[in-house]
């Protein structure tokens, strides 16, 4: 057996060294060199009315305004420190000059007096650990900012140590910017030809951390030589020590991995910003509560921002004037309903932020600095952002926002406003008022703005057609004083730091009688100094979420933080409100304005029903109170009993418009969805038995399931057409969605059959285990005696297709016999436009856009031998372009379960990514939670192949051996009846 | 503030090139910008006379800073933009040499002199092109602009956006999904529609909105109508200029025009009337979303 030796068997492959401080003992000479230059330049300014001789620092002054930094960078910095500005000069001026760069000049040959002088002293600790790491095999570079670097290297013969060298010169040479910015690095890992996530930056000074930082190396490490530890921490090193000599390689090595696993992989980073992806990441930063979403626009937005607020069953009549889509797409078939789309609500984190009325704000040319971390663990958005104006003059400002779990009706936030190196007087402007309410939240009707009370911000709203009434109250306060304001104009000294804190309350008539007293009462209940207490009780029920909810996948961190951040997106999405469900982008987005579809029990539910059995519940209960919307919409096909809205909100009619028109083409797009994807129906009632299989939840099944299962076999029962002795149901869309007005789909067939078998078990489960309220029941719906018997019968008669000679399912009558289409690779995951305009064509062809057949597969597992779903998986897995989002996670389950490693895993990461990679070209419109629910099925019932029994939840024997690439093992919570199950895998290889 | 505070008009001596002067004394003098004439002539006049003898109205000489230079190469021209710090290049698509009837002279497409290629394919601002058919509509009323999602698209239709304001335009917009190439996606990067009624519509409005980040309704509200075609990009590109009496098309570009590139661009210049401002992509901030490969590779 060979030892692995090398990098390889570390977690990083290169180490970039600062050099002053670092690397050699030359911090104390540059430090001498600063104040005797500057000592000299202030004392020299001094007149009759100068300010009194105030010396450079060489230790605050010092850490503050230059180490790290570009020599003239460092001029300019302390200057504006002192409020002074010189004119810029250039390289060639003397060192007399009183300029930026004949200072600087001037500097440098002080420093150099004083290196000849005294000569160059090196850490010891640090060269030893250089040495160990290149015999490990690790690349190391030396990046500084000096101009004199290759010559102090030289000095102190260390020039061998490093495989590549940046300082002063070359970064001039190359029109590299210095530290803080992390160009310099990032040039060293080029040249090393090292990405910069399996690098490792050790630096000194609080530039060359956030350099670090910025330039997202896996670790930085911030040596404190002095007085600098919580500056460096502040700055972003995620670990600070006084001497190299507290961390060896394996230390180092340790300690990127911890980050990884505790930091990296619990958390969304962005660094940067990019105005055209930014509406992207407004849907992924949503934070939420199940009560509400607020969207993670910035919290000073931009004109362009989306930053909704989404309340669950806020709906109101379809707005016929929204900006372009209308201009181009007219729908039709909503009519006056009240209840059309989700209602967008002005953005409650806004603020105006300015100093000295200079806003700060991404829109300026101003900042340097922009990252943005949702966390996941506690369900809380920071925002860090470094400002910087043309004299210098530097400003941090640091939030924190969340939707707290603990009072679903309160949003935090809090602000800190620091001036780095220059005092000034700090604007926040917290008034909840939007400028442009009427064309960006069209639904409402402005009631009162503003408050007598100057304390306190009241926005209040009611909704045109629904007629809800939203009320909103905020109070801001500032740390250190009694008062609360809107509008806030404090001076700031330099070095200071302002902290304000905001509350903002969010009541709807929907919740109670008078909206605006709850609102206002609650923030006025509350002081600047209940945040810390407030955001704890927030943390600690998000720590209770992660207790179900938390995938460990030891080997890959990102497959964690996906997981994690999809797990995120559910909780946040789901209420505790009978009345609500999950719309399909949930509430970080308008899209699909705000409709429940069949995916909340198909997809979403097995992930709650299995983490968060209440939420599970929750979810049928809205079924539950939607049923006599799905009465009335039986009622006007022509049949009994209860068919669910292909699309949903509040009462249970369908919301599915019939026809689209596009306005250049004149052309007119029939939508089948709403009057033929009734297997809808059928995915409710599978759901109610999942959860009470899963549950044993009997006053559930009493009360609801049990009226949900009848209902819906009564639709079947008058929908499914007798042909002779058989059953069949014609006339449909599965969920495969080009092809409409199909016969006897399998997986709707297969579905309603489930039904029908499941009610009449249900109905004989409660006329034995509660006479006496099935009686009720039974009188309630009128059902007849005979009616369950009726059910079974046509249960038994309908037809169900099986798999043919070579083990395929036929997806619909017909389905064979339709003409070929060789789908191009580039067609696949990117539908053409051509599936809108060319419909009526593509529903001749063999094309499909999302499993179907395998969806009935995945959904019955035990029903099919291996040999079938294998078959059926060669047949549609290569005439299936995944149109939709719902597809890629059932492909990998199926895959999964049938040994495929790669195909699972090819689906699995497109599934998994989908929102957080650099492809997600809707995210924009908001996240796609039942993607994630469909992931997480493919996870659980794909590559660990559970199934549950009474023992709990059980992994199939080889999903040891199915485990993807790089997994070493997985693990994950499983609720079943009432306990919690830990199953854990370890990888094995197939032998 | 004007999306274009200074423009440069560079001339060849030729008639052709001296078209691009009615344009570009118009738009300087609405948005109030300075104007550079680089006029090549061999013998150089007082001002005035020059001024006169290019036929810039009177009433515009003070906008106008006047260079005159026996000849005005691509570098010439191209130093002059960074010299005057320039935010727009007004220039014909054919000169000297095309009037002396010489299509071959012209780039393989026939449709781009050498000079006005080499300034639009190394020019870092936006270039307002006359293409060879080019009939003079003053005043401008409506714009058009495509846009696919890519970022040189999406810089067009700001630019778009900003002029149509200072010049109280019309903005047309036009997705038109690319039959020929089978690129037919409504967004270049969108990958799923799962239910196309609710799907098309947000992305094409999204088309629109990720182009404009730093507008609010106030701005927007010039934008008329999207249009969402199918088919041969340029042709219903054509279409839609004459169905809506388009006064200027705006579009990104990805800045070359050498054979196998720009080939639908190529198509537009040489059949199009209108003139046709030329946006490349901007330069990249730095971004990125530490997840999957980025965390751990």
């Amino acid at each position: 057996m060979s030892e692995i030796t090398g990098s390889a068997a570390l977690g990083f492959d290169a180490v970039l060294f600062d050099l002053d401080g670092v690397v050699t003992r030359t911090a104390e000479l540059h430090a001498a060199a600063w104040a005797e230059l500057f000592d000299d330049f202030l004392s020299r300014r001094l007149g009759p009315a100068g300010e009194p001789f105030r010396p450079f620092d060489p230790a605050g002054d010092y850490l503050t305004y230059v180490d790290g930094k570009p020599r003239y960078a460092g001029v300019r910095s302390f200057l504006a420190a002192r409020g002074i500005t010189l004119p810029e000069g250039d390289p060639t001026d003397r060192a007399e000059a009183e300029t930026v760069h004949g200072l600087g000049g001037r500097k440098d040959a002080l420093f150099m007096n004083r290196l000849r002088r005294d000569g160059v002293q090196v850490f010891a600790s640090t060269v030893e650990v250089i040495r160990a790491l290149r015999e490990r095999g690790v690349k190391t570079a030396v990046v500084t900012s000096s101009r004199n670097g290759r010559e102090v290297l030289r000095a102190a013969d260390l020039e061998a140590l490093f495989d590549a060298r940046i300082d002063g010169l070359d970064a001039q040479a190359l029109g590299l910017a210095g530290k803080p910015h992390p160009d310099p690095f990032l040039k060293a890992a080029e040249l090393l030809d090292v990405a910069p996530g399996r690098a490792v930056v050790i630096e000194d000074s609080v530039s060359g951390v956030e350099a670090g930082c910025r330039g997202g190396f896996g670790l930085v490490v911030g040596v404190d030589r002095g007085g600098n530890r919580d500056a460096l921490a502040a700055h972003g090193a995620d670990v600070v020590v006084a001497d190299l000599g507290e961390l060896d390689v394996a230390g180092l090595d340790a300690r990127l991995r911890e980050k990884r696993e505790s930091v990296v992989a619990w958390q969304i980073e962005q660094e940067g910003f990019d105005p055209a992806r930014e509406h992207a990441m407004e849907s992924a930063f949503t934070v939420g509560n199940g009560y509400l979403g607020v969207r993670g626009t910035l919290d000073t937005p931009l004109a362009g921002s989306q930053g909704d607020l989404f309340i669950a069953g806020v709906y109101d009549r379809k707005h016929p004037e929204r900006p372009y889509s209308e201009l181009e797409f007219l729908g039709g078939g909503r009519g006056d309903y009240p209840y059309s789309e989700l209602v967008s609500a002005p953005f409650p984190f806004r603020l105006r932020l300015a100093v000295d009325g200079q806003p700060l704000d991404l829109a300026g040319p101003h900042w340097r600095v922009h990252r943005r971390v949702l966390d996941l663990r506690r369900g809380i958005l920071h925002g860090h952002a470094v400002y910087e104006t043309e004299a210098a003059r530097r400003t941090v400002v640091r939030t924190r926002r969340c939707a707290s779990l603990d009072d679903l009706h309160l949003l935090l936030q809090e602000v800190t406003v620091c001036l780095e190196n220059h005092s000034g007087t700090v604007e926040l402007d917290a008034s909840l008022a939007d400028p442009d309410l009427a064309v960006n939240h069209p639904h409402l009707t402005p009631r009162e703005a503003g408050s007598a009370d100057p304390a306190l911000d009241v926005q209040r709203f009611t909704t045109q057609a629904s007629a809800v009434e939203i009320c909103l109250a905020a109070r801001t306060s500032l740390a250190g004083r009694d008062t609360s304001a809107v509008r806030w104009r404090v001076p700031g000294t330099i070095g200071e730091t302002l902290t304000f804190h905001r509350y903002v309350a969010i009541y709807t008539s929907r919740d109670l009688a008078d909206p605006r007293s709850a609102a206002t009462e609650r923030v006025l209940a509350l002081r600047g100094e209940d945040f810390d207490r407030l955001l704890v009780a927030h943390t600690t029920r998000w720590r209770r979420i992660w207790e179900g909810a938390d995938v460990r996948v030891s080997g890959s961190p990102a497959t964690e933080q996906a997981l994690r951040f999809n797990a995120y997106h559910l909780a946040t999405a789901a209420d505790r409100d009978p009345r609500v469900s999950v719309g399909a982008r949930a509430l970080t987005g308008r899209a699909y304005e705000g409709h429940v579809f069949w995916d909340v029990e198909i997809f979403k539910l097995p992930l709650y029903l299995h983490t968060w059995p209440d939420v599970a519940r929750t979810l049928l209960l809205y079924r539950h109170h939607t049923l006599d919307g799905a009465r009335r919409r039986a009622r006007e096909l022509g049949h009994r009993g209860a068919c669910y809205a292909w699309e949903s909100t509040v009462t249970g009619d369908d919301v599915t418009p019939t026809t689209i028109r596009l306005k250049t083409t004149g052309k007119e797009i029939p939508i089948f969805t709403g009057v033929q994807q009734i297997h809808v129906t059928a995915g409710v009632a599978h759901a109610v038995w999942r959860y009470w299989e899963a549950t044993r939840d009997h006053d559930f099944l009493r009360d609801v399931g049990v009226e949900i299962l009848a209902e819906t076999a009564r639709f079947w029962a008058s929908r499914c057409a007798p042909d002779g002795r058989r059953y069949h149901i014609r006339g449909v869309v599965g969920p495969d969605e080009y092809h409409h007005s199909v016969d006897d789909n399998a997986y709707t067939n297969w579905l309603a059959r489930f039904n029908l078998e499941r009610a009449v078990e249900a109905v004989a489960w409660m006329t034995r285990d509660s006479p006496r309220a099935w009686d009720a029941l039974a009188e309630r719906l009128t059902l007849t005696r005979d009616e369950p018997a009726a059910w079974a019968g046509i249960a038994r008669e309908l037809y169900c297709p099986g798999p043919d000679a070579q083990g395929v399912i036929e997806q619909f009558a017909g389905f064979f016999d339709l003409g070929d289409y060789p789908l191009p690779r580039e067609e696949r995951f990117k539908a053409p436009i051509s599936r809108l305009f060319d419909w009526d064509q593509i529903n001749r062809l063999k094309l499909i856009k999302q499993a179907d057949v395998l969806m009935l597969l995945h959904l019955f597992p035990e029903a099919f031998p291996h040999e079938v779903v294998a078959a059926n998986y060669r047949y549609y897995e290569p005439i299936t372009d995944h149109g939709s989002s719902l597809s890629p996670g059932i492909h990998a389950a199926v895959a999964a379960r049938l040994g495929l490693r790669d195909d699972a895993e090819r689906y699995w990461r497109e599934s998994l990514w989908l929102d957080l990679s650099n492809r997600m070209g809707n995210s924009a419109l908001g996240v796609h939670p039942a993607c994630m629910g469909a992931t997480w099925q493919a996870l659980v019932f794909g590559f660990l192949g559970v199934r549950f029994g009474d023992g709990g939840p059980v992994p199939a024997p080889e999903a040891a051996t199915r485990l993807p690439s790089r997994w070493r093992a997985v693990s994950l919570a499983l609720a079943w009846r009432g306990r919690t199950y830990r199953i854990a895998v370890a990888r094995e290889e197939e032998p | 503030m004007s999306p274009f505070p200074c423009i440069l008009v560079p001339l060849d001596g030729s008639r052709v090139a001296a078209r691009s002067l009615g344009c570009a004394t118009w738009l300087a003098a609405r948005l109030g910008s300075r104007l550079h004439i680089l006029s090549a002539t061999p013998q150089e006049r007082p001002a005035r006379e020059e001024l006169a003898r290019l036929q810039v109205p009177e009433a515009h000489w003070p906008l106008v800073t006047l260079h005159q230079a026996p000849a005005y190469p691509e570098d010439a021209i191209l130093a002059a933009v960074v010299r005057h710090d320039v935010s727009l290049v007004v220039m014909s698509a054919v000169g000297e040499t095309a009037e002396a009837a010489t299509a071959a002279a012209a780039d393989s497409a026939g449709v781009v002199g050498h000079v006005p290629r080499a300034v639009l394919e190394r020019s870092e601002v936006p270039v307002l092109l006359l293409p060879p058919a080019y009939r003079e509509t003053l005043p401008w009323e409506r714009l058009l602009v495509p846009v696919s999602g890519e970022p040189a698209g999406d810089e067009a239709l700001a630019l778009a956006v900003r002029l149509a304001n200072a010049l109280a335009l019309e903005v047309h917009v036009a997705h038109v999904a690319d039959a020929d190439t089978g690129d037919e996606s409504l967004a270049a990067r969108a990958r799923y529609a799962d239910a196309i009624h609710h799907e098309y519509p947000s992305q094409l409005e999204e088309l629109v909105t990720r182009a404009l980040p730093h507008c609010g309704p106030a701005q927007t509200g010039c934008i008329a109508d999207i249009a969402l075609c199918r088919g041969d990009v340029a042709a219903e590109l054509l279409g839609l200029i004459e169905r809506k009496r388009v006064s200027m098309l705006v579009t990104g570009w990805h800045g070359r025009l050498s054979p196998g590139h720009a080939r639908v661009l190529k198509r537009l210049i040489r059949a199009i009337t209108s003139p046709v401002l030329l946006v490349k992509r901007p330069l990249r901030t730095p971004f990125r979303v530490k997840v999957g490969e980025e965390i751990e590779r």
